[in-house]
């Protein structure tokens, strides 16, 4: 069998569920990604909804399927390049080019840049936090302020950067939810007298076994829920966070005193998988994701049949996703390649 | 026998079926960012008046979209149309001129 | 001879006029506040009547801040106005020279040379008394006329004048129009024609009538043409006070109010009727108006919104949608209140809440002997790092101070203002002035430019009102704050509200002048961001393209960060234009981090 060689850029959970693939089909294949490790933002996460299992297990298991015959360039970030017939050329940023015979994107997303919602003082006060940092607190196994102290009580808030047209974001990430509660729990288990609030606006528990998660923050976990989005942060002498918000359910305004304010920050298209649509004229959607060729049964295909995209490139998704569409994209691309189909 | 304090009242249910929202559909008309509303309670939250009075935006405009008249007439004049509302609503509904419009429609609706 | 049936249709006209002026004037006098009528009769005999007709003959004749606006039209309107002004003076000095009665009848200057040939004077004689006359009035004639070639340039292509906008006509105004555009040629004609068949005439009228004559049968199109100038005059007489040109009646009387009616003039009822009238929609608003370029609504600009309220219809659309930021009273050569006009139009429109109860505020803090009482503004409370910057501020240069709002306030009322209810904004500014004044403070602070103008203009507080802009610049001229110096590239937006002419405004600019490490010059806007709150109108659409405009204006990169000292302004600006957006307090203070 010729080999082909493709190239995939992006070695979090979809691109290295799709290097499996692939390699073990026999294709020559190239794996990608501007970070020195592979994992993307799984390597930076503890523990994973809805079963709360190892982020670092998993990761090791993917990273474990990918055999060694792939070739591997990390910390590097393809800033150009051409697509044309059969052929794909990236050049990469250390001005090297790689050629290959197929490419699939799995570029991935940015967290929400926080400091964008100047109103709840991400970066302004003292112990505002986003939910990648405190999975970074899990991870080290303290749970402490920035002043060292042991909150006792804080406060989650969805929605920040998702379904917020004033910074142009209509789309919701829909992740964030069950992440919000996830943590909520962890935060419970390891602190067992804190106070723990989440406000939200509509909790999306689209998931298998989301629901039952929300069942049990409520039920076992004792954790607050508010239905009210925060809209207002100010910061006190002691470097506690101030929130107000609306206790929609009395509809009466609230004022809360808390230790730690979270922001469970939406999904946004990568830097990168910007980049990359701008230099390729990849099409994007209005949320500024890759688009693909169809909803439902192309959702991998792009106008070149040879170029795949996979997981949250093209939209939100959960690590299930993902990793299925990893895998379902490099399927459809060795098809392609290998001409099973026509 | 002992009183407990229950009396029979007026049924209290809003009646979609008996109320007639076509001064509401002219206010919808302008204000089409209303139709957005999903009750997150930004603005409530943020409200210069609703943390001295009673005033609520989140319900006022609930009301008026219900066409709950008598009590929307009380709630929406005690705004201050100080605009810090449509700087904070995620749905992007023009919340300040959403309340002038209902404080002009209120005064006609008084006795 | 000194009677002709022509004279009829001027004279008539005239009259006309005169008692629909006069009437008016009466109108407007009657309705004033009788406290005002006081100060007005007072006030005849003082200096303020020179500086009044100062004004009438700077502005109303010379037209010297159009001169400043656009020379072009400038010449125009002067050529018009002044121009016409020493026809009828010097006909009228001229017509004694021939006339033995002690007073002429009012036609007998205007129609002069058709009741006096002179045919002894030479066309282009300048020592005799008479031959000056000719000369001047043909001169006189030539000026108007060559003013009236430029407006219909200025009808033809608007562009020659550096306008982008002219003013569009209804039908009465085409008619007036017509009539006067037509009454300086046909003056021409009839005295050429004139002189053509009799001899006379000054070097214009003399030459043309010469050239005429010899062309065309003058004996018998003389008198026609004077007909025609009679009935061009009392047409344009007729219609005058129903059109624009009732501005040149009313434009004396509103400098005459500005000057006698002392400072409570401008919320009287004759102010806005009179200022509504005294507008020459000369259009040089059009152009400084964003809604009307902007292009989606061109008839919220001051000079057809003023129109639709002369002809008694108060468009809500229009009246609304202005964002009051005050460009166009910059601009406007009569110098008209338009902000407060269109204040005015709204208070019509709007229905007055009887029903408002202004919120108490919580008991304040016990009176303490504080300099500063600050108040953040509501919105400020949504820029946390404007707030932190000012604390700073405030801290570091060891101020005593109270923080009023820092739990929250009620709105300073303004908003409440610009929707045009009154009644329920004084509520507000009662139950604020109260907790103003019971901190004793000598200075009053605030971060919000729409706080800082309706504290100055409407509470009547009596201490120090200060924009942190000001503010700053006075404690790092006092070196109490030391100020960076920034390489980054910036850009200056300066907020509406801030009055561009006030002293916080000027501070601004100052300030952001010695923020930067480079000779390079700050690019500055100042139009409006689009979130104005002055505005009713489509806060979604509108704000978008008003704010992609104005940011545009400044600076079209991602690495130029735009400063201001507006929480709204950051807000709108921040959303819409790719580079950040920071207040000036903050730009201040980010280097001490």
């Amino acid at each position: 069998m010729s080999s082909k060689r493709i190239i995939i850029v992006g070695a979090g959970p979809a691109g290295l569920a799709a290097a499996g693939v692939l390699a073990r089909l026999g294709a020559s294949v190239t794996l990608i990604d501007k970070d020195p490790d592979m994992g993307g933002h799984l390597s930076k996460w503890h523990q994973l909804f809805p079963d709360r299992s190892s982020a670092q297990i998993l990761l090791e298991q993917l990273v474990s399927e990918v055999p060694d015959e792939v070739s591997r360039i990390m910390g590097r970030e393809v800033i150009g390049g051409n697509v044309r017939t059969n052929q794909v050329d990236l050049k990469l940023d250390e001005g090297t080019w790689i050629t290959g015979d197929g490419l699939l994107l799995a570029t991935g997303f940015d967290l929400f840049d926080a400091h964008r919602k100047e109103e709840y003082g991400y970066g302004i006060y003292d112990n505002v936090y986003t939910q990648a940092e405190v999975e970074q607190m899990f991870e080290n196994g303290r749970i402490e302020n920035r002043s060292g102290k042991i909150p006792q009580s804080i406060a989650f808030l969805h929605c920040v950067g998702s379904r917020d047209q004033k910074v142009g974001v209509s789309y919701c990430s829909k992740v964030c939810c069950v992440t919000g509660v996830k943590q909520a729990i962890e935060m419970r288990e390891k602190l067992p007298d804190a106070i723990i609030y989440n406000f939200y606006m509509d909790l999306r528990m689209f998931g298998q076994g989301f629901e039952e998660l929300y069942h049990d923050a409520q039920e076992k976990y004792n954790i607050r829920f508010i239905r009210g989005r925060i809209s207002e942060a100010a910061e006190n002498q002691q470097g506690k966070v101030i929130i107000k918000a609306e206790d929609t359910l009395t509809a009466r305004p609230l004022k809360l005193t808390v230790d730690m304010l979270i922001l469970l920050c939406g999904m946004q298209p990568s830097k990168h998988t910007a980049n990359l649509a701008d230099t390729f004229g990849f099409t994007t959607g209005p949320d500024g994701f890759l688009k693909p060729l169809g909803p439902s049964q192309n959702t991998f295909r792009t106008r070149h049949p040879h170029v795949m995209l996979a997981g949250a490139c093209t939209g939100p998704a959960t690590l299930t996703e993902a990793i299925q569409a990893g895998r379902s994209a490099s399927l459809a691309l060795y098809e392609q390649l290998f001409n099973i189909i026509n | 026998m002992k009183e407990f304090g229950f009396q029979k009242q007026k049924d209290r249910q809003t009646d979609l079926d008996q109320i007639d929202l076509s001064q509401i559909a002219s206010v919808l008309q302008i204000v089409d960012s209303w139709k957005r509303c999903i009750g997150c309670g930004s603005c409530a939250a943020v409200c210069t008046a609703g943390q001295f009075s009673s005033f609520n935006p989140r319900r006022t405009q609930m009301l008026a979209r219900q066409g709950c008249y008598s009590t929307l007439a009380l709630e929406v004049a005690k705004c201050q149309l100080c605009g810090k509302c449509r700087l904070v609503c995620p749905r992007d509904v023009d919340t300040r001129k959403l309340m002038h419009e209902l404080k002009q429609l209120q005064i006609s609706l008084l006795p | 001879m000194t009677f002709d049936l022509f004279v009829l249709p001027f004279s008539i006209g005239l009259v006309y006029l005169l008692i629909v002026v006069v009437e008016r004037f009466r109108h407007w006098y009657v309705m004033l506040p009788p406290a005002i009528k006081k100060e007005l009769r007072h006030r005849i005999l003082c200096r303020s009547t020179v500086n009044a007709i100062w004004e009438i003959i700077r502005e109303g004749l010379l037209h010297k801040r159009l001169w400043q606006q656009n020379r072009l039209l400038g010449y125009m309107h002067m050529s018009f106005a002044l121009g016409w002004f020493l026809l009828i003076v010097m006909g009228n000095l001229e017509s004694r020279l021939y006339s033995q009665l002690h007073v002429n009848p009012p036609y007998y200057p205007i129609f002069l040379k058709f009741f006096v040939h002179d045919s002894h004077v030479l066309p282009f004689e300048l020592t005799t008394i008479p031959g000056f006359f000719r000369f001047i009035m043909d001169f006189l004639l030539l000026f108007v006329l060559s003013g009236l070639v430029l407006a219909l340039f200025k009808r033809s292509g608007s562009r020659w004048f550096g306008l982008h906008h002219t003013t569009k006509h209804n039908a009465v105004d085409r008619i007036a129009l017509t009539s006067l555009w037509l009454i300086f040629p046909l003056r021409l004609l009839a005295e050429s024609f004139t002189a053509g068949c009799f001899g006379g005439g000054g070097f214009l009228t003399n030459s043309l009538g010469r050239v005429l004559s010899a062309a065309l049968p003058a004996e018998h199109l003389y008198y026609p043409f004077w007909w025609a100038y009679s009935f061009s005059l009392g047409v344009f007489f007729i219609l005058l006070p129903y059109t624009r040109y009732m501005h040149i009646p009313a434009e004396i009387a509103y400098i005459l109010l500005k000057h006698w009616g002392g400072p409570k003039i401008t919320q009287t009822q004759s102010y806005y009727e009179c200022g509504m009238q005294a507008c020459s929609r000369c259009g040089v608003c059009l152009d400084y108006c964003q809604v009307a370029c902007n292009g989606n609504s061109p008839s919220t600009a001051p000079a057809y919104f003023i129109r639709e309220l002369r002809a008694g219809r108060a468009v809500k659309d229009i009246t609304e949608n202005c964002l009051l930021c005050g460009r166009c009273q910059d601009a406007c050569p009569v110098g008209i209140g338009l902000v407060n006009l269109r204040l005015w139009a709204r208070k019509q429109l709007t229905l007055q809440d009887r029903l408002l109860n202004c919120p108490a505020y919580p008991a304040t803090a016990a009176r303490t002997s504080v300099e500063v009482v600050w108040f953040a503004g509501c919105m400020t409370h949504l820029t946390p790092n404007t707030i932190k910057s000012v604390k700073q501020i405030l801290q570091n240069s060891g101020i005593k101070y109270q923080w009023l709002d820092a739990d929250g306030s009620i709105c300073c009322g303004r908003p409440m203002l610009m929707t045009g209810r009154e009644q329920e904004a004084m509520q507000l500014i009662e139950s604020n002035r109260k907790a103003i004044l019971d901190t004793g403070a000598r200075i009053l602070l605030t971060n919000c430019p729409i706080c800082y103008k309706m504290f100055r203009d409407n509470y009547q507080l009596n201490i120090e009102i200060v924009h942190h802009a000001d503010f700053i610049l006075h404690l790092a001229k006092a070196d109490k704050i030391k100020l960076p110096s920034l390489d980054q590239k910036l850009a200056l937006h300066i907020p509406c509200e801030l009055d561009r002419k006030s002293e916080a405004a000027t501070a601004l600019k100052t300030l952001v002048g010695r923020l930067k490490n480079n000779a390079q010059e700050i690019p500055m806007s100042e139009l409006c961001c689009g979130g104005s709150l002055g505005s009713l109108g489509e806060y979604n659409s509108d704000t978008k393209q008003l704010c992609e405009a104005a940011s545009k204006s400044i600076t079209q990169d991602a690495d130029v960060t735009t400063i201001t000292a507006c929480p709204l302004c950051k807000k709108t600006i921040d959303r819409h234009s790719k580079g950040p957006t920071k207040d000036i307090a903050e730009i201040v203070m980010e280097t001490e981090k």
